[in-house]
């Protein structure tokens, strides 16, 4: 039994949050600016993926 | 129809000249696979040391150079520029080779030329559309003091746009209204526009070129077919009305697009002018009063762009402007500017991040998800119709 998306999900925005946003320099205005992005990009994927097979053939 | 009309309709996209080579450029970009590479910051600083070289006397430093956050389709810098005796702060902005829509930097410095001293913009030092000095067409203007939001006191933001609060609201709206209305009622006779083509007074000029572009975007840009965006082109075709008085228009003004001095409540600096361009004034107020920008007061009144009701704007803009405003044309470029917004939302951004021409990529493919919004409020209008 592999790990579903939504799990492989869950753990990578975790550890994009607790481990690598915080090792990201201050001054890396730019660079935080991207990880937040994609942080916001884990939580759409998150809240709609489970649903698109649905949407796409009802 | 001049010689060069009929070149340009020919090919079923009358784009303006300098837009429809960027649109040309894009496209051989994207055919040999040309992306943009990350640069670092070191390769920029000497590349704007270069270019600084050869545009000012004597000598100078490049200090405190520094990626900025924030732009749509441009790599942004801010850096102070010393020289014997003086000291500005400067901002370089370098194109990405496509952004969400196609833009071109000359117009963009000729609209902030035109329009300095005449409205707060940035001031414009140097344009360059050479790429062997930045990779890019870029352009470095001044730096201005300001936010783009409020950072004390945030408002809980009840639409997608800047929402400024009731303190801050009564100071920035009569500005918001006042420096559009000036913008438009501006004689643009006398400016630098080369890099614009320049539309007839009650013809549908203009409409017709912005029109193109859209159109153009989306058939070359779209991943794939919309039966909204269909309809809508359709009926902006069927529906497009003259243009009686041929104004500047910034393209892209709303909340969120300019920066203010918080203590003050002054409009320190309109920004973004690079969808700016020759055209009908309604088309700058309606997408002022795009529903999303704005939210409803607590009285359930809708604020436009967080910051004023539809009749005072209306009113406030007539009277120093001198200009009419005709509610018919409103909606009409109300439609406009939802379609742009959808073409450039689901259309190029996707499309542009797909093919590794931005490193924006993320923020792209994630707003196209506004872009279903607007897909909803078309389908809303379209409906009446």
């Amino acid at each position: 039994m592999v790990p579903t998306v939504t799990q492989q999900l869950r753990s990578m925005r975790r550890r994009f949050c607790d481990t690598i946003l915080p090792a990201l320099p201050p001054d890396a205005e730019f660079a935080r600016e991207q990880a937040n992005l994609m942080l916001a990009t884990f939580d759409w994927l998150l809240d709609t993926h489970e649903h698109e097979y649905r949407y796409q053939v009802v | 129809m001049t010689t060069q009309e009929k070149a340009r309709a020919a090919d079923g996209y009358p784009v303006e000249r300098n837009l429809a080579r960027r649109f040309d450029e894009k496209l051989r970009r994207r055919s040999v696979g040309d992306h943009r590479e990350p640069q670092s910051l070191a390769q920029t600083r000497e590349k704007l040391e270069r270019f600084l070289s050869g545009r000012v006397d004597g000598s100078f430093e490049v200090q405190d150079f520094a990626r900025l956050s924030g732009g749509g389709a441009n790599e942004s810098y801010s850096f102070r520029l010393v020289r014997a005796e003086r000291s500005d702060e400067l901002v370089l902005r370098v194109k990405a080779p496509v952004g969400i829509c196609i833009t071109e930097v000359e117009r963009e410095f000729q609209l902030l030329r035109a329009t300095h001293g005449l409205i707060p913009v940035p001031k414009p030092y140097w344009v360059s559309t050479d790429p062997d000095d930045f990779g890019e067409p870029a352009l470095i203007s001044g730096k201005v003091a300001g936010v783009p939001s409020p950072t004390q006191n945030v408002p809980h933001a009840t639409g997608l746009g800047t929402a400024y609060g009731p303190e801050l609201r009564p100071l920035l709206a009569p500005q918001f209204v006042e420096h559009l209305a000036r913008l438009h009622a501006h004689d643009w006779s006398s400016d630098d526009l080369s890099g614009f083509d320049l539309p007839r007074p009650n013809t549908t000029d203009a409409i017709d070129w912005r029109l193109a572009i859209w159109n153009r975007a989306w058939d070359e840009d779209a991943l794939g077919p919309h039966l909204t965006v269909l309809l809508a082109r359709q009926w902006l075709a069927e529906n497009r009305p003259v243009v009686d008085h041929v104004s500047l228009l910034h393209g892209d003004y709303r909340n969120g697009n300019f920066l203010f001095d918080e203590e003050s409540g002054e409009i320190t600096a309109i920004l973004d002018w690079e969808l700016g361009y020759l055209g009908d004034r309604h088309s700058d107020l309606a997408y002022a009063m795009l529903p999303g920008w704005g939210h409803p007061d607590d009285n359930g009144r809708y604020l436009n762009s967080g910051l004023v009701h539809t009749d005072t704007f209306i009113a406030d803009y007539e009277r120093i402007s001198g200009l009419s405003v005709d509610r018919e044309r409103l909606n009409y470029y109300l439609v406009l500017n939802l379609y742009w917004a959808v073409v450039s939302l689901i259309g190029t951004g996707p499309r542009t991040a797909d093919a590794r021409m931005t490193e924006l990529d993320v923020m792209y493919n994630f707003i196209s998800g506004l872009g279903g919004y607007f897909i909803g409020e078309l389908n809303r209008i379209l409906a009446k119709e």
